[in-house]
């Protein structure tokens, strides 16, 4: 096409937005739509509860505001991968990169923490309708988190071999939007369980 | 800093240049409405005051990171056509709430509470944002529940239903 880096490939679109970053915009668009069904149902199943505790008095603010801010350094580092890769700079994007998948794990290091010790006080996603809005909301999005740490892990992998691929630098920004994207989440899911 | 001829030339390519100090910046601003939030939440503030300032706070954060760590500032349009559409259907599901706020005092919970001999009203001030109403309601529910299901083969309120 145009482009003189990636003649053969077809990187664009005729939207102007490359295919994958497209992709990645409306999967996130569905992400949005099965976090905002929660979100409802949690206010809903609130809003109708006989009684409901407030987030400080049963959870851990202090460790959930150590995670905020673990997420929120890790999208710092996320995006400084990405201009590392638009900078073709490989160490400096392996070194960014390995500083997103650490804090990652860090966040479900705490994260653990926190279930081991709602667990270790008997307390079950089936205990009350509190602990399972909490444990399904806080749950999936840790899952999103371990599905991010794949994402990256395997971008820093492939980066030994495919770090001049024309489409590496798309791929690098599509799993940034996705990384963000689970930051977001958190974003909101903060105030809202752990400080209302 | 980062406006080495690379950069340029990715961003021509629907790569959005990256600019680090500006990432820095939005760093320490996350970091400080992040303290902002917890900060406000131990004055304990009534409901609708500590939900419409979370969820500022939040909204203001999440604007954040979409515009300046996802580039979404300055993306092509047909983004924010899906994400226009996308926002159309988050508020709709948002909404569905406003059903259950819309059908006055519960009606479904309040049947529930007077099978059990719950005072009419008392479910309804549990639910009140005010903490010393709700505290009326659970004694209430406390005080009726007791002595109904202990005789559950009377069903006077049915009786007289009918």
């Amino acid at each position: 096409m145009s482009s003189a880096t990636a003649p053969a490939l077809n990187t664009g679109s005729n939207s102007g937005v490359t295919h994958a970053k497209l992709g990645v915009w409306l999967f996130l668009a569905s992400e949005v739509m099965l976090f905002s069904t929660l979100f409802t149902t949690y206010i809903v199943l609130r809003t109708s509860s006989a009684s409901w505790p407030r987030g400080w008095e049963v959870l851990n603010v202090p460790l959930a505001m150590t995670n905020t801010f673990v997420l929120i350094t890790s999208s710092v580092t996320m995006v400084l991968a990405y201009a590392a890769v638009v900078e073709r700079n490989l160490a400096g994007f392996r070194k960014w990169m390995a500083a997103t998948i650490a804090l990652a794990f860090l966040f479900l290091i705490f994260k653990s923490f926190e279930y081991g010790h709602h667990f270790a006080h008997n307390e079950w996603p089936s205990t009350n309708i509190f602990n399972a809005v909490y444990f399904t909301m806080t749950g999936l999005h840790c899952i999103h988190v371990i599905g991010g740490i794949i994402v990256n892990a395997a971008l820093y992998y492939l980066a030994g071999e495919d770090f001049d691929h024309p489409l590496f630098l798309g791929r690098v920004e599509g799993a940034g939007l996705y990384w963000h994207f689970v930051d977001v989440v958190w974003i909101f899911l903060f105030p809202a369980i752990y400080l209302l | 800093m980062s406006q080495h001829p690379a950069a340029a030339a990715e961003a021509a390519h629907g790569h959005p240049p990256p600019n680090i100090k500006l990432y820095l910046g939005i760093f320490a601003t996350l970091l400080v409405l992040t303290c902002v939030t917890v900060l406000v939440s131990y004055w304990h503030l009534p409901p609708a005051a500590a939900i419409f300032v979370g969820l500022s706070i939040a909204s203001i954060k999440a604007g954040l990171v979409i515009a300046f760590f996802m580039h979404l500032k300055g993306e092509n349009k047909i983004v924010y056509v899906f994400l226009g559409l996308m926002l159309f259907t988050m508020i709709g599901f948002l909404l569905i709430p406003t059903d259950f706020w819309l059908l006055d005092d519960r009606t479904t919970h309040t049947v529930v509470g007077e099978a059990h001999g719950v005072p009419e009203g008392a479910v309804h001030e549990m639910n009140s944002p005010d903490a010393k109403t709700q505290k009326a309601g659970e004694d209430a529910l406390k005080h009726a529940d007791a002595p109904t299901l202990a005789v559950p083969k009377k069903k006077p309120a049915k009786g007289k239903a009918k």
